[in-house]
């Protein structure tokens, strides 16, 4: 499996080929937060998540 | 190539999301993923004949739906459903022009109009905010002085939406409640949710205990009511009871539904692929 790196902790996290933009991983090492960002050109990268908005739910 | 049929709008990947994507693939559908907090959206088409509407802030859903209807893209749900599912005092509104039972609710907007609502109500009551999920800021009060705190802290907050307090009759059920999922006018499912120890709010989210159950025909009939009173093609009606009966407490227009699945054994993406395939298809 793909590795990305944590860019809180600078460790590395395991990332399944098939994950959609915008998923989000937890990062055990270091309890981060993570989204996944996937730009233009199809290159991946790891972000922290953004914070829970009041507006959010189901 | 074949054109795209289906367009899924989201912000957070979810399971759900995951699930979603795989099964319209599943059912022979072509999708397309559009992450709103990648690209904008514009009042142009965007050359799909179906958008299902999935991210996890209300407001970019419904604005998302609101683009799509605009330029004559069906979505499930609709920019309707998700506004007056999403907003609580819209929900319980809508309720009530409809005959739908749902517990005793009062709208305060300060502490003065808060109080005065508890002495109707009396304890223990519980209050929300209009717009949330997930038991966010949702508060069990048991006396006047909580209330007081409650609403002079919330006060500190930014928003007038957290400034805004539904204050209703407390329904124990055993601190259970049920959500059914309607699909195309149809039940779905059912399953049961119960409060863990030390929590009294019932949601999966706070650890709440769930397991599958045979929806009762004033389940199902009510379900599907609120469902068809708001216009959802896919939401999920949560359900209260006491001695009166079921009532409605909440129906959600973008409904999460890992819980869901895992009480019921519903395969609910496969059940939505295929309903959105059928309707396509008509």
């Amino acid at each position: 499996m793909p590795k990305l790196s944590c860019p809180v902790c600078g460790g590395s996290l395991d990332i399944p080929e098939d994950a959609l933009p915008g998923e989000l991983f937890e990062h055990e090492e270091c309890g981060a937060q993570l989204e996944l960002e996937v730009d233009d050109q199809g290159s991946r990268r790891l972000k922290e998540a953004e914070e829970i908005a009041e507006d959010w739910g189901e | 190539m074949e054109a795209v049929e289906v367009e899924l709008i989201y912000d957070v990947a979810r399971l759900e999301e995951r699930l979603i994507f795989k099964a319209l693939r599943r059912v022979g559908l072509e999708a397309a993923l559009t992450n709103v907090k990648s690209v904008p959206i514009g009042w142009e088409s965007p050359g799909v004949s179906l958008s299902i509407i999935r991210p996890v802030s209300m407001h970019r859903a419904l604005y998302a739906a609101s683009i799509r209807e605009a330029v004559g893209v069906p979505t499930v749900n609709r920019s309707s459903t998700i506004l007056f599912s999403g907003d609580k005092v819209l929900t319980l509104s809508m309720l009530r022009r409809h005959g739908v039972r749902f517990p005793e609710s009062y709208v305060a907007f300060t502490v003065e109009a808060a109080e005065k609502a508890l002495e109707k109500i009396g304890t223990p009551a519980v209050d929300k905010p209009p717009v949330g999920s997930w038991g966010r800021l949702v508060s069990l009060i048991r006396d006047e002085e909580t209330l007081r705190s409650l609403v002079e802290h919330r006060e500190m907050l930014p928003s007038q939406v957290a400034r805004t307090h539904i204050i209703q009759r407390y329904v124990d059920g055993g601190r259970t409640d049920y959500r059914v999922l309607v699909l195309g006018g149809e039940i779905l499912g059912a399953m049961e949710r119960s409060a863990r120890e030390g929590e009294w709010r019932s949601n999966v989210a706070r650890g709440g205990r769930i397991r599958g159950v045979k929806p009762d025909p004033e389940m199902m009939e009510l379900a599907a009511k609120a469902a068809e009173i708001l216009g959802g093609e896919f939401v999920a009606v949560d359900l209260l009871k006491d001695d009166g009966g079921y009532m409605v407490n909440e129906v959600n227009g973008v409904p999460e539904f890992k819980g869901f699945m895992e009480a019921t054994q519903v395969d609910v993406p496969l059940r939505l692929a295929e309903h959105v395939k059928t309707v396509l298809r008509r």
